[in-house]
């Protein structure tokens, strides 16, 4: 068990060094299961990037007004593929765990980089997926601004992950050419100095000890199941089939109080609770001419309709059925047409998405809702009057509106 | 035109090592001090709490298990184990965060420690009901004089002797072919 290793640190270990045997570890197993990671990760990248895209899109890379489910799709995967890592990630960490303690400790600068760079690919993706699922239950025990900080480390762990993946790449082709039985074992000794792991992955190859107990294969099965299990119970709060079996799904429908629907932000929460059933409301529309509405001119030109679902960055969406008028009516007002960029503003006195911009072919179709489900908007879903276009983030459908403006 | 493996290693080394700076120096340019002070403070915090806490612990776990429970039941307590823990890890911050937020949002509104109990109950019931029709079968085996191979639990684990550290020049021994037609093992426990 010595490594054949010898330079200038001790040879051996302390004593109480950590040993690992479990033949149930191999370069096999952890090759299978990251290959399923970096896929993973691949996804919560794209899709993640997708939605910051829509916080600053190009002007001229407008967002797109259809299919109006797009971001239901992307961001619903975005969170159920993300929950999915915290497992997919233990049981990756699990498996390489002897590698932590690796003698000597850092055999060469090359090899000093390479575990530094490790250790910042596990405690970026450990910190990447913790803090984004504290996200989804509303739970933030840091100081800083959850969204810049999920993006910019988004780029540290998919950097990390290219890297290691670039350095582990004959590791990763001989752990997925060999048969899982047969893949050498894993332990805190590389198998290239260590006889006992069995990776000579050649003729005069020696499979290692089969485990008495679970077998590589039903770790496997077992960690499948248990990432089954927690994207089926949890992705009902977008996939609504799955809602009937949620148990360990974060928001339901059925549980929104208001209008079938649940809300991200409340009125209490965005200070607006008696401004926005002020006598002295009203939208007041900028362009070429200004025009000032009141509520009651608003809900008899209100004629428009539209299934749009209404989809939260926090990764739950549900459809759901719009009146009120059209952005276009109303900009057509003051001067403003289909290729008009649209500012719309909240009276919510502070707060970073107190307004958004409507640019590009989501124009023709947004709407300036007063009515969700057949009934008037509650003051939590944005009374009395909130934007809603398809395909677009829930936190930038912006509720308690005052003002639009023709840019 | 193909690329060589080694033309891909450094491919994959430079994107990845430009998406890594190009996302450091966002974090730096655009997070203010303090909060990039507990955000080291997360990263490091990860790694002390995963490598020095959760780790350990799991690893011990695993060791008492091997060393207290028969391989036979071992095939079925491991794998349910696997399954109740990652379904506990998602389940715990929900546990902790329920109802903690306006009605109206809908979030979290939940008995998740109920629904807990009950996912958790459907794994120990499968698994106990595996490992008895398990136990039926070998015992009906046995009685029954018929010389075969028990059925594999889970995944396809075949019981052997040994688990741990076995010296090289003994692995010959080890090879799965040896193993053909062996009688169970399951009295034997890991000798290490």
């Amino acid at each position: 068990m010595e490594p054949v290793t010898r330079l200038s640190l001790p040879e051996r270990p302390p004593p109480l060094w950590p040993k690992f045997s479990s033949p149930i570890r191999s370069t096999a197993l952890t090759a299978r299961v990251g290959r399923v990671l970096g896929i993973f990760f691949g996804i919560c990248f794209v899709t993640g990037m997708l939605s910051h895209y829509q916080y600053e899109p190009w002007l001229w890379l407008p967002e797109p007004a259809s299919p109006a489910w797009a971001y239901r799709l992307t961001q619903g995967t975005h969170v159920i593929t993300g929950i999915a890592i915290i497992p997919l990630l233990l049981i990756k960490l699990w498996s390489v765990y002897p590698k932590l303690f690796s003698w000597p400790p850092v055999k060469s600068a090359k090899n000093g980089l390479e575990r530094a760079s490790i250790a910042l690919l596990v405690s970026s993706a450990l910190v990447e997926v913790t803090t984004g699922f504290f996200n989804t239950l509303n739970w933030y025990p840091w100081s800083w601004s959850f969204v810049p900080v999920h993006r910019f480390l988004g780029y540290v762990v998919i950097g990390s992950i290219l890297l290691h993946i670039a350095v582990k790449l004959p590791d990763i082709k001989y752990g997925l050419k060999t048969k899982l039985p047969q893949g050498d074992v894993l332990t805190e000794i590389g198998w290239e100095d260590n006889p006992d792991a069995y990776s000579n992955n050649d003729s005069t190859h020696i499979a290692p000890p089969t485990p008495e107990g679970v077998s590589r294969r039903g770790v496997m099965i077992a960690g499948g199941v248990g990432i089954g299990a927690i994207i089926v119970t949890t992705a009902g709060q977008t996939v609504t089939p799955l809602a009937d079996v949620g148990l360990f799904s974060i928001r339901r429908a059925k549980d929104a109080s208001q209008l079938g629907v649940p809300v991200n932000r409340t009125a209490a929460q965005a200070k607006v609770l008696y401004l926005n059933r002020s006598a002295d409301w009203r939208l007041t529309v900028v362009g070429k001419t200004t025009r000032t509405m009141d509520l009651s001119e608003l809900l008899i030109m209100g004629d428009a309709e539209a299934d749009f679902p209404i989809s939260c960055v926090e990764g739950w969406s549900v459809g759901a059925h719009w009146q009120g008028v059209k952005l276009l009516d109303l900009i057509a007002m003051v001067g403003g047409n289909e290729d008009s960029r649209v500012k719309v503003s909240s009276i919510e006195p502070k707060g970073s998405f107190n307004y958004s911009f409507v640019d590009g072919p989501q124009v023709a179709v947004a709407l300036l809702a007063t009515h969700l489900n057949g009934q008037q908007l509650t003051d939590d879903h944005g009374y009395p009057l909130r934007l809603i276009a398809p395909g677009r983030a829930g936190v930038l459908n912006t509720k308690w509106l005052n003002k639009v403006e023709v840019l | 035109m193909t690329l060589s493996t080694m033309q891909w290693r450094v491919l994959l080394a430079v994107l990845g090592i430009a998406l890594g700076l190009f996302g450091i120096f966002r974090l730096l340019t655009q997070i203010a001090g303090a909060d990039l002070m507990l955000l080291a403070v997360w990263l490091i915090g990860a790694l002390v709490l995963h490598d020095g806490l959760l780790s350990p612990v799991v690893g011990g776990i695993g060791w008492v298990i091997a060393h207290v429970v028969p391989p036979r039941a071992r095939r079925f307590l491991q794998p349910g184990l696997i399954v109740g823990a990652l379904i506990t890890v998602i389940a715990l911050p929900e546990i902790y965060r329920r109802n903690s937020q306006p009605a109206s949002k809908g979030i979290l509104r939940q008995d998740y420690s109920s629904n807990l109990v009950i996912a958790l109950g459907i794994v120990t019931v499968v698994m106990v009901v595996a490992y008895a029709v398990q136990v039926v079968r070998e015992r009906a085996a046995i009685g029954g004089g018929e010389v075969r191979r028990p059925t594999p639990g889970p995944g396809r684990s075949v019981a052997s002797t040994s688990v741990a550290k076995v010296p090289a020049t003994t692995a010959p021994d080890q090879r799965p072919s040896d193993t053909n037609g062996r009688p169970s093992t399951d009295q034997e426990s890991s000798s290490e």
